[in-house]
């Protein structure tokens, strides 16, 4: 990906922009100050994805985000998306939007700001409802797009898909990508910076988590005869190495086997396929340990075995929390980690 | 669903024909007691236990893991404590699931065959399973139920319901039921009940084996436990179907030539279509919607045995515990280290048939 010509910010926006990442660095819980700002490309911006490379004109103000996480990332920079798609799973309270962004988006509105219009994905994209916001440019940096939807994406907008593999863009990846298209790749870049920041000093309470392997899994407790996790591709999985966790040696392997997919099943007969993960995140709940751990098959791997396993819940914010995003990330890290390491303390020390 | 093909339009009514193009003989009480024919049951019925005793053996031995002969003893016996040995003992309740669904099914799909006389109607076809499936998942969504107790009468509902919203479809119109009407009104139906069970399913499954299971069935839940849960159901439907097995054959003459025979129609009707929606949502309830084994059994035995239903749904039994057994096997080794689930090994196997008997000149009115 390349930025053809430096872009600019237009005037006002970068002093609120650092005084926003100010605020999160001081208390990411407590940054209702924001104002609205308002991004304008100055030049031509071309940005390069799995469908080739997308041509931004200068003068592109109205950015409209779909699929998941984008709209956080326009949210993060102060800039109100004119839509974004809904969310069911981890919302709880019907608006349709994780708790991290509706709270940005009513911030962003006390503000000033137009409140964004949104889309169901549920059966395949409203092209119509995304039409109807008339977008300079549409955000999907990180999506599962197919080229037909980015074909008829792009008769609507130029359209930012993602770098590699449906569903593989890790989250800086999501960040640098989006911004660029929206002018504000320094800003994206500082986002970035002050993420890690905010995620170093939530893993540093912790050193019992340093080295430890993990990865991503999800598990039926009622369908015990596979064992599914998501490869390095998946940003789930590979937030565990910015934890200062390893991959471990066998996800990685059948990562590297298969590059064009996020996520492997495993039959349980196969178990010991998976024995050198140390830590195990899941979806689901603690309770669903013992069904776990009874399992002939399953109950054989070490990190089922000691307990080393962190259940994220299922539909709560806290599980959707665990996918990175530059809000979600602020809101999450601390519970997030705090789980980890839990699940840590049991795991057979390596 | 996949693509059916050009339905041919349904011949007139020949019911003494057998969708086999074996020579006609007449069913039931009517069929000649020449020994040639008398002994083609019983080479029926050795062969589908043979099949079906390797496909046992075929499903203790083979699977997503690759295991030796001292494992497979070893997992038989409840011996061993190493993986393979773990994963062989795993096999059986399995198998015995595989067993169990695929003759519910086979009696089922033979039972509504007979009842519809239609020879492309199937649990899965005539949507069924999925009525089924997406009252099992409502009623997950809806009212938090999460045991297979829960699940089995609440698929009896959605099963029975659907049956009758699916047969009074295929009713509408001049010319009354048809095979052709009665199959689309099924394939659409299972459509528009397939996609209110993703909308159900979307936004709650992130896991995605949850969903995943109850748009396609899979036989990764089995157990011993599920088994004894579903026995009583699947007992009852095998004596409904015992029951109207010879006054269906009576049926297949014709209404008035069955009233004529003194059965009594619309009592035979229900039990059988009690035995079959039952038969398909208790397996729906244990392994998800499972299709075409309906479909492609009772065909296959009736080119074996003819259309006399006193031997058609015992066989068919057989035959479906074999072929379901198979596909599961199928699945297991044709993704390692994964597994396919055997929905999705059976619509493959089942689609190209069900176009070909659909478009076959045989396609009429059984």
């Amino acid at each position: 990906m390349t930025v053809s010509r430096k872009s600019f910010l237009t005037a006002g926006l970068a002093a609120p922009i650092a005084a926003i990442l100010a605020a999160c660095t001081a208390d990411s819980s407590d940054n209702s100050t924001a104002s609205v700002a308002t991004a304008v490309t100055t030049g031509e911006i071309s940005v390069e994805h799995a469908f080739g490379t997308t041509v931004i004109p200068a003068g592109a103000s109205r950015f409209t985000a779909i699929a998941w996480g984008n709209h956080d990332v326009a949210l993060a920079l102060d800039v109100m998306p004119a839509g974004l798609s809904s969310q069911e799973w981890g919302t709880e309270d019907g608006s349709g939007m994780m708790e991290w962004t509706k709270q940005k988006v009513d911030e962003l509105v006390a503000a000033g700001a137009e409140q964004p219009v949104l889309f169901d994905d549920t059966d395949g994209y409203d092209f119509e409802a995304i039409a109807e916001t008339h977008p300079d440019v549409i955000l999907a940096a990180y999506s599962g797009l197919s080229q037909e939807d980015y074909d008829t994406l792009t008769k609507i907008a130029p359209t930012v898909a993602y770098p590699g593999v449906p569903w593989g863009t890790k989250w800086r990846e999501m960040i640098r990508l989006n911004s660029q298209a929206m002018g504000l790749a320094e800003q994206g870049d500082a986002l970035i910076t002050d993420l890690e920041q905010q995620i170093d000093d939530a893993v540093a309470q912790y050193p019992q988590i340093a080295g430890k392997s993990a990865a991503f899994f999800y598990m039926s407790q009622s369908d015990t005869s596979t064992i599914g996790f998501y490869t390095t591709a998946d940003p789930r999985t590979a937030f565990m190495t910015d934890l200062g966790m390893t991959i471990p040696a066998s996800v990685q392997a059948v990562s590297d086997a298969e590059p064009e997919t996020f996520f492997i099943d495993v039959s349980s007969e196969n178990a010991d396929q998976v024995a050198d993960v140390d830590v195990m995140i899941i979806y689901g709940e603690n309770s669903d340990l013992a069904a776990l751990q009874a399992d002939s098959l399953v109950g054989t791997i070490p990190a089922i075995k000691n307990g080393a396993v962190a259940f994220v819940g299922n539909g709560a914010p806290l599980s959707a929390s665990t996918n990175p995003g530059p809000l979600s990330i602020p809101w999450g890290i601390k519970e997030y980690v705090a789980l980890i390491a839990a699940a840590a303390d049991k795991a057979a020390a390596s | 669903m996949t693509a059916h093909g050009p339905l041919a339009p349904p011949d007139p009514v020949t019911p003494s024909d057998t969708a086999s193009g074996a020579p006609t003989e007449p069913p039931g009480e009517f069929r000649s007691s020449r020994p040639v024919r008398a002994r083609r049951p019983l080479v029926a019925l050795g062969l589908l236990t043979a099949l079906l005793a390797l496909a046992i053996v075929c499903s203790i031995a083979f699977g997503a893991r690759v295991v030796s002969l001292g494992e497979i003893l070893d997992g038989l016996t409840g011996r061993g404590q190493e993986l393979g040995a773990l994963a062989v003992a795993e096999r059986v309740p399995r198998t015995a699931t595989a067993v169990v669904a695929g003759a519910a099914l086979g009696v089922s799909g033979a039972l509504m065959q007979a009842l519809t006389r239609n020879p492309i109607a199937d649990p899965g076809i005539l949507g069924v399973n999925t009525g089924a499936s997406l009252a099992v998942v409502a009623a997950i969504a809806f009212a938090h139920i999460s045991s297979l107790w829960e699940y089995l009468w609440v698929a009896m509902v959605g099963a029975g319901a659907t049956a009758v919203v699916v047969y009074t479809i295929g009713s509408l119109g001049p010319g009354g039921t048809t095979p052709v009407k009665l199959a689309l009104a099924g394939v659409a139906t299972s459509a528009a009940l397939s996609a209110l069970i993703s909308a159900i399913m979307l936004p709650r499954a992130e896991g995605l084996t949850d969903f995943r299971f109850w748009q396609v069935g899979s036989l990764g839940r089995g157990s011993w436990a599920a088994l004894a849960t579903v026995a009583p159901f699947l007992l009852l439907a095998a004596a409904l179907a015992a029951t109207v097995a010879r006054p269906l054959n009576s049926l297949a003459l014709g209404e008035q030539m069955a009233v004529g025979l003194g059965v009594k129609v619309g009592r035979t009707r229900l039990l059988a279509a009690a035995a079959g929606v039952i038969a398909c949502a208790t397996t729906t309830a244990l392994a998800g919607p499972i299709g075409f084994v309906g479909l492609m059994v009772p065909h296959a035995v009736r080119m074996l045995v003819g259309p006399d239903n006193r031997w058609l749904l015992p066989l068919a039994a057989l035959g479906g515990a074999a072929l379901l057994t198979f596909a599961d096997v199928l699945g297991r080794v044709i993704a390692r280290p994964g597994e396919v689930s055997v929905g999705v090994v059976t619509a493959f196997v089942g689609a190209p048939v069900l176009i070909a008997i659909a478009r076959g000149a045989k396609v009429r009115e059984l």
